[in-house]
């Protein structure tokens, strides 16, 4: 039926002597969107970069993508199989124009339909064409998300890994995103795993989620279910 | 104001020597946001590994001889950037700072001890060997003049030729590193290094290529400046100095910025030592030529760190 | 094994008085068994042992990067080679004036070091000290005669024995100057070791590891960073006065930048951030010059390429798994960078590339060799590794401080707390 395409396990990472997460398993399945809930510091950032294998954490355990043992792999060579990853804060290339963010994002393509999809989110995103030559740095907070998303897309990912996407951004801009992901996630059929803070939107697109407590998975279950549950109303869904 | 224009291009001819140590040095920090301390004698050795495969051991075509020694710089540059810069945490400064402290040491060592801190003769000028133009290269100097013939400035060939190969080297320099999927490689891995990795980029051989392109670089500056300064395993320590003012003047992260500073610093240093020589009690001011760069280092460092043409992020350090 | 008391007892006391007079007879007897020269050496290693520690100071304690100690000590030896010969003043008393001199222009300095930070200030220091050897040329305040220009100043008072000493020879000065030395020497240690352990001390300290939490702990940065650059300024031109005592003579061409990399070269060694290191820095420095520069024969060539081909071999050989292929890799490797070597040679003939030209470029190298070995396998320095493997010999543990009258404890049974707490 529906493959696999992140398979976690047994993942444990700190940061020097500082130990963050503690046996983190999970599983994605592809096509759909999943989430990640937790408060700050429960490790949630983390496991995405652990996920990728960034050299910043040091981190152990088993981690399967699209069936490929990754857990060794290094960052770019993650990357060139299909993986996106949109960090905290955008990561965009702020010195770097908007074009040439997205030329980035498609860093490891051979083929020469990237000025096509270059095209394509200019379609999706008109902002980002008019802010084509212009410095990343200087767009606004949303403009750079679409173009953190946009580029990362670039590169045609079987998986995209988002980190608080709607951090520091204004309440409709939100909206928006969270409505260009689910309109992304049908379309390409692009397997999402969203981590988030504030969760209510994020769990509207999800089809299942997961609740990071303190380094280690507290729930687990379809997305609809733990929207339910009061617990996580009460934790999660309040603000 | 006859005068007043030589030193201009006096200013100019020095200020084109000084670029070439700056370009190099503006591009490992970009690539890196280290200063590469031993700049000036990788520059060096380059220029003395030319010499010896156009003239002492070899007698190599001289623009062949000069392709093999940039090559040469270059491996060294990755060499070292890969062996002893890649372990260390880049926001660390005090190891990196010594290290290239020490390389700078036994480099110039090195040179020392084999050519015995000599100037070489019979240093051959690659402005001369160049097909087509370089004759005219060797014709000493014309006098520029205007309708009037009043003019009478000097201007030696070779120095046009100096900073015409500068400007080639510029504008290659920004071929590379604005046209090329490498280049666009660099400017991110300079821009934001996570991103960079999780763009698939891989970043160990993004510095690798920023060291080479700047040893390469930095080569072939020693050896188009070698006739004018000499070669001898000092001729880079006084550049040196120069070179950081000018590179901290145009913005450590901005190549055409390290370029004006160049010039920008050697024109300084002419007019105002020419001012300076005419004025009795201050005349001696000129046989203390570095207090300028010192100055100027300390001025700019204080009001504006980030040079010219530099970003303001560079406050990173 | 490890012997083990605690802070202040009666035990550490007795540990730190055999130290110490260890130390002292070692200091007293010394002069009397080498011969005159290294004794001249010697005076030379402990006028850089204070520049050492001066610089210390401000690199390794708190952290800034001023690397123009080697003009702070040139500040302070022409000085008083000034004030002797242009004023009449005598040794004694140019000490405090040569250490002002420098303080002064320390805090000079230290004013823009606030605003410019880490690299940029290596940047600015290294220019600095790079161009005042050529500074003695400006022609101002007589500073070329002061100064001696490019020839130098012979200080015609030297600072001999007195006639009432009959122990020291006059044709001997060099142990009588010892003395005198490793008093100034002594002092400035035991002022300096003092003051890190001091409340400034520790303010400065802290301003290294973390600045945002000094400043929001009180320490008043901008007035620390600042009498912390001209006192080691200070100390600089303490060890330029030093110098100016041992050897009657300043020159410029001694104070160059060279002289600034030994001495990093000897904090690195010594150990950044020990007080004692500084000592044991200067004396590999000059004695470790003098020994390569006397003993040390062989190609520099050949050296460096052999360095080169073990440090590959090395690095092979770690990559592979069993011992048998480490070995075979590194055997293989020497050989076949040793003989690629040999034909390089071989094939590319210039004068120089076999012979040993001269002393000075070898002892250059291999201490640029010594700064980047050390950077990479002992950053600690000599005393930080010693004091790691001391540890297992002698411990000596902090004690906390008793509580005050009337302290109540709160929490007796820590682990029932920690398991209350757990659901």
């Amino acid at each position: 039926m529906s493959e696999i395409m992140l398979e976690v396990k047994d993942l444990t990472a700190s940061y020097g002597q500082v130990d963050v997460l503690r046996g983190v398993e999970l599983e994605v399945k592809a096509g759909e969107v999943c989430v990640i809930l937790g408060a700050n510091g429960a490790g949630k950032t983390t496991t995405l970069r652990s996920i990728c294998n960034m050299p910043v954490v040091d981190c152990a355990g088993t981690v399967k993508f699209a069936g490929q043992d990754i857990s060794k792999a290094d960052t770019g060579g993650i990357v060139a199989q299909g993986m996106a990853h949109v960090p905290q804060g955008r990561g965009t290339f702020p010195e770097l124009s908007t074009l040439e963010n997205l030329q980035l994002g498609a860093y490891v393509r051979k083929d020469n339909e990237v000025d096509d999809d270059i095209d394509r989110w200019f379609q999706m995103f008109p902002v980002l064409k008019e802010r084509k030559d212009q410095a990343a740095g200087s767009l606004s907070g949303g403009e750079q998300q679409m173009l953190a998303v946009s580029r990362a897309l670039m590169s045609r990912p079987k998986l995209l890994l988002l980190d608080e996407p709607s951090l520091g951004l204004a309440p409709i801009i939100i909206e928006d995103l969270f409505g260009t992901f689910k309109q992304i996630n049908e379309d390409e059929g692009t397997t999402m795993l969203i981590v988030e803070q504030n969760a209510n939107l994020a769990l509207s697109i999800a089809q299942s989620a997961y609740v990071l407590e303190t380094g280690s998975i507290a729930l687990s279950g379809p997305a609809a279910q733990l929207r339910d549950d009061p617990a996580v109303q009460e934790a999660y869904l309040g603000a | 104001m006859t005068l007043f224009l030589q030193r201009i291009i006096d200013g100019l001819q020095n200020g084109a020597i000084y670029s070439t140590v700056a370009i190099p040095m503006v591009l490992i920090f970009k690539a890196t946001t280290l200063i590469n301390f031993a700049q000036g004698e990788l520059a060096m050795i380059g220029a003395f590994f030319a010499f010896v495969f156009a003239v002492q051991a070899f007698s190599m075509n001289v623009i062949l001889a000069t392709i093999l020694a940039m090559i040469l710089a270059a491996a060294l540059g990755m060499a070292i950037e890969r062996t002893m810069l890649r372990s260390f945490d880049p926001t660390d400064h005090l190891p990196v700072v010594l290290i290239t402290l020490g390389v700078f040491y036994i480099v110039n060592a090195f040179a020392g001890d084999i050519w015995n801190y000599q100037a070489q003769g019979d240093v051959p000028n690659l402005l001369y060997e160049l097909p087509f133009i370089g004759s005219w290269f060797e014709g000493r100097s014309s006098f520029l003049t205007s309708e009037t013939n009043r003019l009478g400035l000097r201007i030696q060939h070779d120095s046009v030729g100096l900073i015409g190969a500068l400007l080639i080297m510029l504008t290659a320099l920004h071929f590379i590193l604005n046209r090329t999927k490498m280049g666009l490689a660099f400017r991110g891995v300079s821009s934001n290094t996570e991103s960079s990795r999780l763009v698939g980029i891989r970043v160990g051989r993004i510095l690798s290529f920023g060291w080479g392109l700047a040893c390469a670089f930095g080569a072939l500056g020693a050896i188009l400046v070698a006739p004018r300064i000499t070669l001898q395993p000092n001729m880079m320590l006084t550049v040196l100095v120069y070179s950081l003012a000018a590179a901290a003047f145009g913005g450590l992260d901005s190549v055409g910025g390290a370029a004006l500073g160049g010039f920008a610093v050697g024109l300084l240093n002419s007019v105002v030592l020419g001012y300076v020589a005419d004025v009795d009690r201050l005349s001696s001011l000129t046989a203390a030529p570095l207090l300028m760069p010192v100055i100027l280092l300390l001025v700019v460092l204080w009001f504006k760190p980030q040079g010219l043409f530099g970003t303001k992020t560079v406050e990173r350090v | 094994m490890p012997y083990t008391f605690n802070k202040g007892s009666a035990e550490h006391r007795m540990y730190r008085l055999v130290g110490y007079g260890l130390l002292i007879v070692l200091m007293l007897i010394i002069p009397f068994i080498l011969p005159e020269f290294q004794v001249t050496r010697l005076n030379r290693a402990m006028a850089m042992a204070v520049a050492i520690l001066g610089l210390n100071l401000v690199l390794g304690f708190s952290g800034l990067f001023a690397l123009c100690q080697s003009a702070f000590i040139a500040l302070g030896a022409f000085t008083c080679g000034s004030l002797i010969m242009d004023h009449g003043w005598d040794y004694w008393m140019t000490i405090p004036a040569g250490m002002l001199m420098a303080f002064l222009i320390g805090l000079l300095l230290g004013i823009p070091a606030l605003k410019i930070k880490g690299l940029y200030l290596a940047m600015s220091t290294v220019a600095f000290a790079a161009a005042f050897p050529s500074l003695t040329k400006l022609e101002f305040f007589g500073i070329p005669e002061r100064t001696g220009g490019a020839n130098g100043r012979d200080i015609t008072e030297k600072l001999n024995p007195p006639d009432w000493m009959p122990i020291f020879d006059a044709t001997e000065p060099g142990r009588y100057r010892y003395f005198l030395l490793a008093a100034l020497a002594l002092f400035a240690f035991w002022a300096v070791g003092n003051l890190i352990n001091s409340r400034p001390g520790r303010a400065v300290i802290s301003i290294r590891d973390n600045e945002i939490g000094a400043a929001v702990s009180g320490v008043e940065l901008r007035r620390f960073k600042v009498l912390n650059f001209g006192l080691s300024a200070a100390i600089g031109g303490l060890a330029g006065v030093m110098w100016a005592m041992n050897s009657g003579f300043v020159a410029e061409q001694d104070y160059t930048f060279v002289l600034m990399v030994d001495l990093l070269v000897g904090l690195v060694v010594g150990g950044v951030a020990t007080v004692s290191g500084a000592a044991i820095g200067a004396i590999v420095v000059v004695f470790g010059r003098w020994l390569v520069q006397t003993y040390f024969n062989y190609s520099m060539s050949a050296v460096i390429w052999l360095i080169a081909v073990v440090g590959l071999a090395v690095y092979l050989a770690r990559q592979q798994t069993t011992k048998q292929k480490k070995i075979m890799t590194a055997a293989a490797t020497v050989v076949v960078g040793w003989g690629v070597g040999l034909a390089l040679f071989a094939a590319v003939d210039i004068p120089g590339l076999y012979q040993l030209n001269g002393d000075g470029p070898l002892s250059q190298a291999v201490f640029g060799i010594v700064l980047i070995g050390f950077v990479f396998f002992a950053p600690q320095g000599i005393v930080g590794s010693w004091r790691k493997l001391w540890i297992n010999v002698v411990q000596i543990t902090p004690v906390p401080p008793a509580l005050p009258d009337g302290a109540e404890i709160l929490v007796n049974d820590m682990d029932a707390l920690h398991d209350s707490l757990q659901d």
